[in-house]
């Protein structure tokens, strides 16, 4: 072939039927170098591909490959071929070199995003720790005499919460050997009777570990509701204020 | 049409609906790691079957990839770990990996064991990956690459890390462990492990508190 076509702009190779490489452009040279067979310049995974592929490709049609580029890198191309009885010309078209930039920024940017994303993840984490601990302030167990614990609900408290404390109650109850336990609310704001959910329970277990449970603090219209929802357990003594409790058990 | 030619097509689709009921079903009678090595994994090589039989190009490997991303973040959502571990995996490929999907497998298998799992992605700098190990001090350090390629990538990471956090575990798995001998390349205290299974084996017999397997 002539100088016509070694200067042709893009990579592009003379190859006869057995793939050997019989003349190549200055810039196939510069970016694969030169091969004895063109097979060598493609990646392990797109040989077959190719060797299956490119001897019937029809003139105009891709064939989407990679290549390995003398300094290893691989390069995601489209090879067009035109076939004559003896040899064939094939032209190297990369994919857009420019995608390929703005993928590279792309994957930059996502490798800081995801160190942040972890930072957040690593918060939240933290955060949801904080909120254990808080809830375990809203109802800390207090043993006021051998036997005795005042378990004081502070703050506004959801279901959910409800069910956590019992269960770390339960535990306080087995440590401090307790025989009775008062819950007041008196520092609770909006109790809602709905989240008195999973009391028959508590209370059942309670009473299972010997515990008698007396709540305080209590609007008598919260009892009241209380009792309409027959969620009430029978065995709780109910006191509107904590000192009628603490006097109570004296 | 077998499960897999079935959901490899579904993926080539873009059908998240149907893939997803399509693996719902595979959920009824299998673990969620067993599907994913057993019928996702699958799927995507028959993607790439596809590819170099020249019935799909590129931009089709690309739409089945985001629909296997969307479908693993949806079952990531519903992990519930069957007990916390006070312990902490990085997870990231190595700078100019792009291929993630099997990271995201293994990043299921950990949480699902209850460990906190750091998830760095594809495509780490070593200087970055240096960073986040300083910043989030992991008891693992998990890597994946697909492309033989990687090897330089691989080899300068684990030195580096081999110097600066002699004791610090490091397991290596993907595509490339069936391609090259790692064993031979790497320093001996790198676990080289191939599928999810061998991993998951890892984990339950006390990661790098228990018996080394490689
Ligand atoms: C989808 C795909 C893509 C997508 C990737 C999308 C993404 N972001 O992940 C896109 C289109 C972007 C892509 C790009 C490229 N790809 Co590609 N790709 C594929 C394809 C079809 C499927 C890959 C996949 O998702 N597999 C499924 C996952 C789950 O499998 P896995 O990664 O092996 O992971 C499993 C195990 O290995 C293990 N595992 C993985 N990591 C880890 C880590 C640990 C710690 C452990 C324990 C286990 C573990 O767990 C998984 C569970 O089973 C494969 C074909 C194939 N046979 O794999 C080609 C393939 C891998 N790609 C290939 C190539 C060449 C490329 C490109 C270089 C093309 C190019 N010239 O630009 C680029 C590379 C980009 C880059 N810089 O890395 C070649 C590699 C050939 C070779 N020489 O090795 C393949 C084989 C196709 C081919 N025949 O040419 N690709």
């Amino acid at each position: 072939m002539g100088k016509r076509f070694r200067d042709f702009s893009l990579p592009a190779v003379v190859i006869n039927h057995e793939f050997e490489i019989i003349d190549a452009s200055d810039a196939f040279l510069h970016k694969y170098g030169w091969a004895r067979t063109f097979l060598s310049i493609v990646d392990s995974g797109s040989q077959s591909k190719v060797a299956k592929f490119l001897p019937s490709l029809t003139t105009g049609t891709p064939l989407e490959i990679s290549l390995q580029e003398k300094q290893g890198k691989l390069d995601f191309v489209d090879l067009f071929v035109t076939w004559t009885k003896e040899d064939g010309i094939v032209t190297v078209v990369p994919k857009s070199s420019q995608y390929s930039l703005v993928s590279s920024k792309l994957s930059l940017l996502q490798a800081e995003l995801s160190i942040r994303n972890n930072e957040l993840v690593e918060e939240k984490d933290r955060v949801q720790s904080l909120l254990v601990e808080m809830q375990n302030l809203s109802a800390p167990a207090i043993v006021i005499r051998e036997g005795v614990s005042l378990v004081p609900i502070f703050g506004s408290i959801d279901t959910g919460q409800m069910t956590l404390i019992f269960t770390r109650l339960l535990t306080h109850f087995m440590d401090e050997k307790t025989e009775i336990a008062i819950i007041d609310f008196t520092a609770s704001i909006d109790f809602a009777s709905s989240n008195w959910q999973g009391v028959d329970e508590f209370v059942r277990a309670a009473s299972i570990m010997g515990v008698e449970i007396i709540v305080s603090g209590l609007h008598p219209s919260q009892v009241k509701a209380l009792n309409d929802l027959q969620i009430q357990p029978a065995s709780i003594r109910f006191y509107a204020k904590l000192a009628a409790a603490l006097q109570a058990i004296n | 049409m077998n499960k897999i030619d079935q959901l490899a097509s579904l993926l080539l689709q873009g059908d998240e609906e149907q893939a997803m009921q399509l693996i719902e079903k595979e959920l009824t009678h299998s673990s969620r790691h067993h599907m994913m090595n057993d019928l996702l994994t699958p799927a995507m090589q028959r993607i790439g079957q596809l590819w170099e039989n020249n019935e799909i190009t590129v931009a089709d490997e690309h739409l089945a990839t985001a629909i296997c991303d969307f479908i693993l973040s949806k079952l990531d959502i519903q992990i519930q770990p069957e007990k916390r571990q006070e312990k902490t995996v990085l997870l990231m490929g190595v700078q100019d990996e792009e291929h993630y999907i099997g990271l995201k497998m293994v990043s299921s298998v950990f949480k699902q064991h209850g460990w906190r799992v750091r998830y760095l992605g594809p495509n780490m700098p070593e200087t970055h990956a240096l960073k986040a190990i300083e910043r989030w001090n992991p008891d693992v350090i998990a890597i994946s690459a697909a492309l033989v390629h990687r090897i330089m990538a691989i080899q300068s990471l684990v030195l580096k890390l081999k110097e600066d956090h002699p004791t610090l575990p490091v397991v290596i798995g993907g595509r490339i462990t069936e391609l090259l001998d790692l064993n031979t390349l790497l320093p001996s205290n790198v676990h080289i492990m191939s599928s999810l299974p061998a991993l998951e084996e890892w984990i339950t017999q006390g990661g790098p508190n228990g018996k080394k397997i490689s």
